[in-house]
């Protein structure tokens, strides 16, 4: 029994262990990193890598030597193990060693912030600039609110000035969804997060993109997917999954309130422009149509026409 | 229990000796266990019971007031959070006319409710109608049936519960806290509704609810559900329909009966023949089910009774005209203007509170701001227009002449460009932003 502490140390520590090695080896599980499908997934992963490698190493390592120590010194064994304390050298180990490592998770993770966060942004979106940056494909208000997301699609080309104009004003033709992201593979997507209550987190786990909305700012992000899931089937007039992948998930990962649990949406990445466009007219038709029957084609024939005259 | 496995464990919460035997250490190993058990206990109960309402559970008995007639008077401000029930109670102090069914006799109350029972079930085995062919096949085909309203009711308390309440009066446990409150479906009044007013039908088709439940209401606490499963929204619509007419039958009862002198026949009058009516004088037991048979046809009628709109006579070219025609009928100046502009006071930035027929306030729309409640599409803002929101004493527009179609598609083009200045004509923009408004240069 006097080995008790070092036999529960070892055993939950092996535990991890198997269990990482499991999650890592069978994808199909679920264990590990969600899909990833945009440019910046790639270099973030990469990223998280790097830090497991080395946090794991230490980790290892330092639970190595406690499970060692408690084994081999334990409280009924005789005598008293020799004391480290005002060891220079460990101390000074211990200082650098740790220094190094983060100067290294620092010096990579820099650059894929910088792509991440500020590349392609347009600054013409950023407060007090109004200089051109390389236009987007796509620009795509998200207003989060409690406990939704509306995504307002401008329908009509924007230029990098006008953007901003667009997000404060909009205009009568925009395209507003709620809780569906759609883009295009290869797009590059311009989002201009906002709140209209509390504090928000739009959180795309495929996209690896996560960004606080606070009220009263509107903040930009950017990203382009690689892979897509869906594509628009003109005949269901709906988008129908491509492959076993299905849908991707949007959360809300910043408590939000009662219903923060629930404040969910989809992304759907069609394969082309194409597809997308196809879905942007369908969806305008069902949504600015000022006609019944161009929005639902089956309205003609199964409702009584006796409607308007009074 | 755990804490004898652990011979120190009371030393090692504190940190220092405590001596054995004594009263301290009992209590700590005590409360020190029955906090292990009680976090193990909460993890398996929050994986168990995932699905629907105890069984044992029934709806509750109306107990709150029943307001009859809200006040005309316009108050400065809404209640304060979690005040409704209160505000509700003084409204009688400002003109307002409520009812308590608790004064109600008691063997009436416990009557009411074991009809109730009979005919709606129970929250997890809710119904329409008692079961025998009363209601033919009208139940089947608005989805009535037990088995989608059983989904509906796992998925309506998952989702909206806590809101809406069991019984649907809108006072859950966070509906108490929002502003606009949730909806009370126990009316059975609903107020964006794209029925046709010349048939007299204030119900809602089901598309009505089904937007509102995919959108969600933009402007206030309604969330959009929209990527639920089809099959579960319908299944939430045929729930809220439930509880609608649940909470319907009950109100009326309850309302008919508290008025002095009153008696059920003052109920049906309007649609029972007359040999029926001395039977159903006699007893409730033989009014309910058809009661229940008159609201739920009336549901049915109103799936086929959609307010069409006429088709869209303008061109592209003549938007901005017709904006200008809009913005006239809008205001209070023109001729045959109609006068919105009059609650919909400075376009709805300045809107004055108001009672509508919950008891609870609201103010009619800011209409600048580009945010409808009951949906932005232009047949949305159509409906809202030409049927008016009843509920909230919001009239129908009532245009007349031959231009009837023309100036309702006015006001719906007017509508639909107010929040966007840029898009007005420089008239209407001055109007309503006043010149000084600085509109940035469209690119």
């Amino acid at each position: 029994m006097h080995r008790f502490w070092s036999l529960l140390f070892a055993t939950v520590n092996l535990a991890c262990l198997a269990l990482l090695v499991v999650a890592f080896a069978c994808p199909e599980l679920g264990w590990w990193l969600p899909d990833s499908a945009s440019t910046q997934a790639i270099e973030i992963d990469s990223l998280f890598y790097l830090i497991t490698a080395l946090c794991g190493f230490f980790f290892v390592a330092t639970e190595g030597i406690l499970i060692y120590s408690l084994w081999k010194f334990p409280s009924t064994a005789p005598g008293n193990p020799k004391p480290i304390h005002g060891h220079l050298g460990l101390e000074i180990g211990w200082t650098i060693a740790p220094l190094v490592g983060l100067l290294v998770i620092t010096a990579a993770s820099l650059p894929v912030w910088q792509a991440a966060r500020y590349q392609g942004i347009p600054t013409s979106t950023l407060p007090g600039n109004s200089e051109t940056s390389p236009d987007a494909d796509q620009v795509i208000l998200v207003t989060a609110r409690q406990w939704d997301w509306h995504l307002k699609y401008a329908t009509e080309p924007l230029s990098s000035e006008g953007i901003r104009q667009w997000a404060a004003e909009g205009t009568p033709s925009d395209l507003v969804v709620a809780n569906e992201l759609h883009v295009w593979k290869g797009a590059k997507v311009s989002l201009l997060l906002r709140t209209t209550d509390v504090i928000h987190s739009f959180f795309v786990p495929a996209l690896r993109l996560k960004q606080d909305t606070l009220p009263g700012k509107t903040i930009p992000m950017r990203f382009e997917a690689t892979v897509s899931n869906v594509r628009f089937d003109p005949a269901e007039g709906r988008v129908v999954p491509t492959d076993t992948k299905g849908s991707w998930e949007i959360a809300c990962a910043e408590l939000c309130g009662g219903n923060h649990f629930r404040m969910r949406g989809k992304l759907f990445v069609h394969p082309d422009r194409k597809s997308y466009d196809a879905w942007l007219d369908h969806s305008k038709r069902q949504t600015r149509s000022r006609s019944l029957t161009a929005m639902v084609p089956q309205a003609a024939s199964s409702i009584q026409k006796d409607g308007f005259t009074q | 229990m755990l804490g004898t496995l652990i011979p120190s464990f009371p030393e090692r919460l504190f940190g220092r000796q405590i001596p054995s035997g004594s009263q301290w250490r009992k209590k700590l190993r005590f409360w020190g266990s029955v906090r292990i058990v009680a976090v193990l206990v909460l993890g398996i109960c929050s994986c168990a019971d995932k699905e629907g309402y105890p069984h044992d559970l029934s709806y509750p008995q109306r107990a709150d007031l029943i307001v009859e007639e809200s006040p005309k008077l316009n108050p400065n401000n809404p209640s304060p959070p979690g005040g409704l029930e209160k505000s509700i109670a003084n409204l009688a102090l400002v003109g307002g006319k409520i009812l308590d069914p608790i004064k109600l006799p008691e063997a009436t109350q416990a009557e009411i409710t074991k009809l109730l029972d009979e005919q709606f079930g129970t929250p997890a085995q809710p119904r329409v109608g008692n079961g025998k062919a009363e209601l033919g096949d009208l139940g089947k085909k608005l989805k009535l049936d037990s088995q989608t309203l059983a989904q509906g009711s796992v998925a309506y308390r998952r989702n909206c519960l806590h809101c809406h309440g069991l019984s649907g009066d809108g006072k859950g446990s966070s509906g108490l806290w929002v502003h606009p409150p949730p909806r009370d479906f126990r009316q059975g009044r609903f107020k964006f509704i794209s029925t046709n007013p010349a048939k007299n039908l204030n119900r809602p088709r089901r598309e009505d609810i089904l937007r509102t439940l995919r959108m969600g209401l933009h402007g206030t606490s309604m969330p959009a559900f929209g990527i639920l499963p089809l099959e579960e929204l319908e299944a939430l619509a045929s729930y809220v329909i439930h509880l609608g007419i649940r909470g319907e039958v009950e109100f009326s009862i309850e309302k008919t009966l508290l008025k002095p002198q009153s008696q059920v026949i003052n109920l049906f009058e309007n649609f029972l023949p007359d040999e029926e009516v001395s039977k159903a004088q006699e007893t409730l037991t033989y009014f309910v089910p058809k009661f229940v048979k008159e609201i739920v046809g009336q549901y049915h009628t109103a799936e086929s009774q959609i307010l069409i709109p006429p088709e869209y006579p303008f061109k592209d070219s003549e938007l901005s005209d017709s904006i200008k025609r809009g913005f006239r009928l809008f205001s209070s100046q023109a001729p045959d203007a109609l006068g919105c502009v009059s609650c919909h006071i400075d376009y709805g930035r300045q809107s004055p509170w108001q009672y509508d027929e919950w008891g609870s306030l609201n103010r009619p729309s800011n209409l600048t701001a580009g945010i409808y409640k009951g949906g932005r599409r232009p047949l949305d803002l159509f409906w809202r227009i030409k049927r008016g929101i009843p509920p909230s004493k919001m009239p129908a527009a009532t245009l007349t002449g031959e231009d009837e179609v023309k100036k309702t598609w006015d006001l719906v083009n007017f509508i639909e460009a107010l929040p966007y200045p840029a898009t007005l004509p420089e008239e209407v923009r001055n109007a309503v932003y006043g010149p000084t408004r600085r509109i940035a240069k469209p690119n």
